[in-house]
């Protein structure tokens, strides 16, 4: 048993996609660490303080993992729902009704969502008051309060998609919000971003394409500077 | 083995079983269990009936863009074997429509959508069209049937029926009721007495138990006033003034005077009065009450408006009688003795309250009279209501149950709403109709069916359109005056209490028909709607009939018959042998009472009539019971020249 | 010459120059150190005992995702997402709330006019926590009433006053309740000065940390308020109560 996965790690197959043996060896460890994509955001070694759970409370971690759980989902829910005013509900019922678990699918990107917004929210309580956010580190907390806000957008956009009473008026009343910037300021953003001055078709798409496309894609380079600032730091 | 590692292994084990579980919650959905149920069902069954896959099934109607999913489980919808199987699975009863063509909740509404039991009937929270109970199906129909008779749907005509005569396009928004005719209230302060008007606002029933006047539930200040406010109504329209009263009906000796009212009351049984108007319940249903009707209007008004019904009451469907004046006088003098309320408690003398005017105004608005009846000065209130255009899709979160307790669902709402307006809260306006339960339930079917759904307009079975007919010259003059078009039909127009009259001269002999008009006896013994007696003079019979030979005929029921006694014999066979006519028919005081005696045909019907009658009845009188016996012409022939020989 | 030097809590050892000697890296973020040509400058620092990533924390990662799926999952299993009757522009449910991370500030709608409660207070909310890093007013650790007590008690007794006042003339008790209560522990440090206990752990605490305090407790009674206490017409409405 050993002796063949000893064997299948010297293959040259396993050699050329993981670069290194079986970490058993503090060596073969930290070639894990080196050798992989995305164990590479932490560092070989850790200090042995930071490795335990209320040090952090595992809260970036965590939103990370709802992030990898948001996409997934919502992938697979893309492929059932159709951002029109015509088909968005039916769509829903289909999910509902019809889709193998498709139900359990919507539950799961709905919850993890709202988990998101708690969770992002208070893994920046948690850095403000161990003092994280001081030098050098000030800018990772401004991108940090960023990602928060795209958070937040996220879970909006996202929240008018099944088009039913609660998605219309949710997003009315935070778009009647928006319309209260002075200068006519309001009422081109809110314009701008329903594509018309009601909550209709185009605001349907265009909160779609920004809950699928715009706001995910750049959540994820924010989230590489911030990983990438959090390693270079000295942190985990 | 380290802590770490037993909760890494732990905690890696149920992450797989959950994520392995969870997609089996679909394995445990109600259609799998029922399909399988079915098919357990069929096996053993002994005709041969297909099982079915396990799977969803839907239809899909494009037209309406609907997909009903129902028929994943109700899988004996089609399967006539299966009409004593329980549900879900029996066959349905008797389908008007192809479920393929029309899909399920296009008529029954829930939820098509859903693939479990409760969300399908649609008895959810979120879902605003539940299934529709049974007795209130047949508004379904209504989405697409506009004409007023639907097959097969009587709810819904009588619900649609009652819509119109209850005349609730007075004050609500709703297609399918044009308004109906009212009394106008000119000239009311001359016409009646006030404590008739306020007992009668109060309690319109109690007068006359079949009025269409609807009881709003005033208190008795609120009555009071608001009679106050019409009584000062004193002026006719038009400015048309009351003749006195002749001074036999005041100043009559009591012999004389008995004299009078004997004639009058044979005057009023020639007439017929009662073929329109009820008195004490009996009698006609088109026309008020008259039962009590000394003990409400003068004797003065009484006797103009019998003279010149349209003269105060223009629009009004009541003939103008030719009775000569001493006739009138007696009908009046017969009527005010006759028809006098003896239980009426007379209300003391009063004068009105100042202000009595504007706040009667007030009232007269806020309960909407001017919706129905007109009174100068006031305009017409037009739709004080809300709409109910498409009140059968009002959801369910948009009405406000009150603290009336009821199962909240539309159609009970409606038919409370109807019932007892008032339970929804002391400040509704509507008004109590006093309908019947099946009644409240048949109008609330007829406003169920105007819902918002997009219906294709090739589905749509319009309503015929009403006739436009209006005749012009004498017979039109004399049309409107007799009132003819409340009781027949003209070329489409007109209201079928009597015959349809656009093919008359067809049918009837011109000697029968002056005949007819001068002494209108009863054609169907058991008919309680007969042709009054008119007192027409024989130039308007002339005209009349004048002008029927010449538009109410129709060339393509011409046909002759030999008069040969031998042709006449053997249609006799025929009658009596061989289709056995005397079954329905009488001859002679011998037959049936289904159709009407036959006696004296030949003098009544022309021989084209008959011909084509016994060819195709339906085709001259559609819906009639009169069987279609395919006769050959020969035979019809033969049978047109026996019938001619009852004279 | 050695430049600066992040510590980590140890010092320079050497006699030869004088050093200040502070352990506390907040206070003295980074610092400089003069030497001598003929010494050899030597960092100790504390050894600090490592451990390799893998598997230490990355297994302890793995876990955490793994229970996050679990509950999120089983959570899914039993409660479904809500899905409320198709969308009807003409009927506006009352009331008509907005998701609950947007219901502080609905709440806050409710008590001052659009333009603060929808512009102006959320925006300065960001802006604040952008520059939090940047706001260097008492990174000192020392006890906040240490120096300058009068001064200090009269500044935050009158910001909290004027806010108080602000808050009572738009009747928005939610806040000014919360408001008072942090103001007031905050204050009591200064009149019971000890050094230990619950008083001398919130004495040391700084002017930032009072801040996104309250900050933080208005958000959750906001939120909290505005999620389950409002109904009709954005009435006070217990949460048992069923609103349709």
């Amino acid at each position: 048993m050993k002796e063949s996965l000893r064997a299948l790690t010297r293959s040259q197959a396993w050699r050329s996609i993981f670069r290194h043996g079986l970490p058993l060896s503090n060596r073969t460890r930290a070639e894990a660490v080196f050798y992989n994509f995305f164990l590479h955001v932490h560092p070989a070694k850790v200090r042995k303080r930071s490795v335990k759970f209320t040090y952090t409370w595992g809260l970036g971690g965590l939103s990370a993992g709802l992030f990898i759980v948001l996409v997934l989902t919502g992938a697979l829910l893309m492929l059932y729902y159709r951002p029109s005013v015509q088909q968005a509900y039916g769509d829903m019922k289909d999910l509902q009704f019809v889709v193998s678990s498709g139900q359990f699918l919507r539950n799961m990107h709905r919850w993890a969502a709202h988990a998101m917004v708690a969770i992002v929210f208070l893994h920046m309580l948690r850095v403000f008051y161990t003092g994280s956010y001081r030098p050098p580190k000030e800018f990772n907390w401004v991108i940090g309060v960023i990602l928060f806000v795209f958070t937040v957008l996220l879970s909006y956009t996202g929240y008018l998609l099944p088009w039913d009473q609660l998605a219309y008026w949710g997003i009315s009343v935070g778009t009647n919000m928006v319309r209260s910037v002075p200068f006519g300021l309001g009422e081109r953003i809110s314009y701008l971003l329903l594509g018309g001055n009601i909550v209709g078709e185009n605001a349907l798409v265009r909160f779609y394409v920004l809950h699928c496309f715009v706001l995910p894609v750049a959540a994820m380079v924010l989230m590489g500077i911030h990983f990438w600032r959090v390693r270079k730091d000295g942190g985990v | 083995m380290k802590p770490l590692r037993l909760t890494f292994a732990i905690v890696a084990v149920l992450f797989l079983v959950v994520l392995a579980v969870s997609p089996l919650k679909d394995y445990l959905r109600e259609w799998k269990h029922d399909q399988t149920e079915y098919n357990r069902l069929v096996a053993g069954l002994p005709q041969r009936v297909k099982q079915v896959d396990i799977g969803i099934r839907q239809v899909w109607v494009r037209k309406l863009d609907r997909v009903d999913r129902c028929v994943t489980c109700h899988l004996g919808v089609k399967e006539p074997a299966l009409h004593a199987a329980p549900e879900p699975f029996t066959t349905h009863p008797q389908v008007y429509h192809d479920v393929d063509d029309l899909g399920c909740t296009f008529c029954h509404e829930g939820q098509g959508s859903a693939t479990e039991y409760r969300e399908s009937i649609g008895k959810v929270k979120y879902w605003d069209r539940p299934i529709l109970p049974r007795a209130y199906l047949e508004a379904s129909c209504a989405k697409c049937h506009r004409e007023k008779d639907v097959p097969q749907a009587p709810i819904l005509n009588l619900g649609r029926k009652l819509i119109r005569e209850s005349n609730c396009v007075g004050c609500h928004k709703l297609e399918g009721g044009e308004k109906q005719w009212i009394p106008s209230l000119d000239g009311i302060g001359e016409k009646v007495n006030r404590t008739w008007l306020v007992n009668w606002l109060k309690h319109p029933r109690t007068y006359a138990p079949s009025t269409r006047m609807p009881n709003f539930l005033l208190t008795d200040e609120e009555a009071g006033t608001l009679a106050d406010f019409l009584l000062s109504f004193k002026t006719f329209p038009e400015e048309a003034a009351l003749e006195p009263e002749p001074s036999q009906l005041t100043s009559a000796g009591a012999d004389q005077k008995s004299k009078l009212v004997e004639l009058g009351a044979t005057r009023f049984r020639e007439a017929r009065c009662i073929s329109c108007h009820p008195i004490n319940g009996k009698g006609g249903y088109v026309a008020p009450e008259l039962g009590k009707i000394a003990s409400k209007v003068s004797a003065q008004w009484l006797y103009n408006y019998i003279k010149r019904p349209k003269r105060l009451q223009p629009g009004v469907v009541m003939p103008r009688y030719r009775f000569k004046e001493e006739d009138l006088v007696g009908v009046v003098a017969y009527m005010e003795s006759e028809f006098v309320d003896y239980d009426v408690e007379q209300l003391p003398p009063h004068t009105p309250d100042p202000g009595f005017y504007e706040k009667g105004r007030a009232l007269f608005k806020k309960y909407s009279c001017g919706g129905c009846h007109a009174l100068s000065g006031m305009g017409r209130a037009e739709e004080t209501g809300p709409e109910l255009t498409k009140i059968g899709a009002k959801r369910l979160y948009e009405i406000d149950f009150g603290r009336s307790g009821i199962e909240q669902t539309l159609p009970v709402y409606l038919k409370t709403k109807l019932l007892t307006p008032h339970v929804f809260g002391e400040s509704m306006k509507m008004p109590q109709f006093g309908f019947r339960e099946d009644e409240a339930e048949a109008i609330a079917v007829a406003l169920l069916g105007k819902t918002d759904d997009n219906i294709p307009p090739d589905l749509i079975v319009p309503d015929a359109p009403s006739g436009t007919f209006a005749p012009q010259g004498d017979f039109g003059k004399l049309v409107d005056d007799l009132a003819c078009l409340g009781c027949h039909v003209m070329n489409g127009r007109g209201r079928l209490v009597a015959t349809d009259l656009s093919l008359e001269a067809s049918q009837a002999r011109r000697a029968w028909i002056e005949g007819y008009f001068k002494v209108p006896y009863s054609l169907r013994p058991v008919l309680t709607e007969r042709m009054p007696k008119l007192y027409l003079s024989d130039a308007e019979i002339k005209t009349l009939v004048d002008y029927m030979e010449m538009a109410f005929i129709s060339d393509s029921l011409d046909h002759t018959v030999s008069t040969d006694p031998a042709a006449a014999a053997i249609g006799r066979g025929l009658y009596y042998e061989r289709y056995g006519c005397q079954s329905c028919h009488q001859v002679g005081a011998k037959g049936g009472y289904v159709g009407p005696p036959l006696d004296k045909a030949g003098t009544r019907l022309t021989a084209g009539w008959i011909f084509h009658w016994l060819k195709n009845p339906q085709r001259l009188k559609p819906g009639t019971i009169e069987p279609n016996n395919n006769l050959s012409d020969a035979e019809a022939d033969a049978l047109t020249a026996y019938l001619l020989t009852l004279k | 010459m050695h430049g600066m030097l992040n510590s980590y809590g140890g010092g320079l050892m050497n006699a030869d120059f004088r050093a200040e000697k502070n352990s506390d890296a907040k206070a003295v973020p980074k610092r400089i150190a003069f030497m001598k040509g003929r010494t050899s400058a030597r960092v100790r620092k504390e050894e600090e005992e490592m451990v390799m990533t893998v598997p230490h924390l990355v297994v302890r990662e793995v876990i955490a995702f793994m229970l996050m799926v679990i509950a999120l999952a089983l959570l899914s299993l039993f409660f479904n997402a809500p899905l409320e009757w198709i969308a009807n522009p003409e009927h506006t449910p009352n009331p008509a709330k907005a998701p609950w991370y947007f219901l502080g500030l609905q709440e806050l709608l409710h008590y001052f006019p659009p333009i603060v409660a929808g512009v102006v207070l959320p925006a300065l909310a960001v802006v604040a926590l952008i520059v939090i890093p940047y706001f260097r007013i008492n990174v000192k650790r020392e006890n906040l009433w240490e120096q300058d007590r009068r001064q200090k008690l009269i500044l935050v007794l009158a910001v909290a006053g004027v806010l108080s006042i602000v808050l009572l003339l738009y009747n928005v008790y939610a806040m000014l309740i919360p408001t008072v209560i942090v103001a007031a522990v905050m204050v009591t440090p200064a009149f019971l000065r000890q050094s230990g206990g619950v008083l001398g752990w919130l004495g040391s605490r700084p002017l930032s940390w009072w801040i996104m305090t309250w900050f933080v407790i208005m958000v959750i009674v906001l939120t909290a308020i505005g999620t389950l206490f409002r109904g009709p017409e954005w009435s006070w409405t217990w949460p048992w109560k069923e609103i349709y």
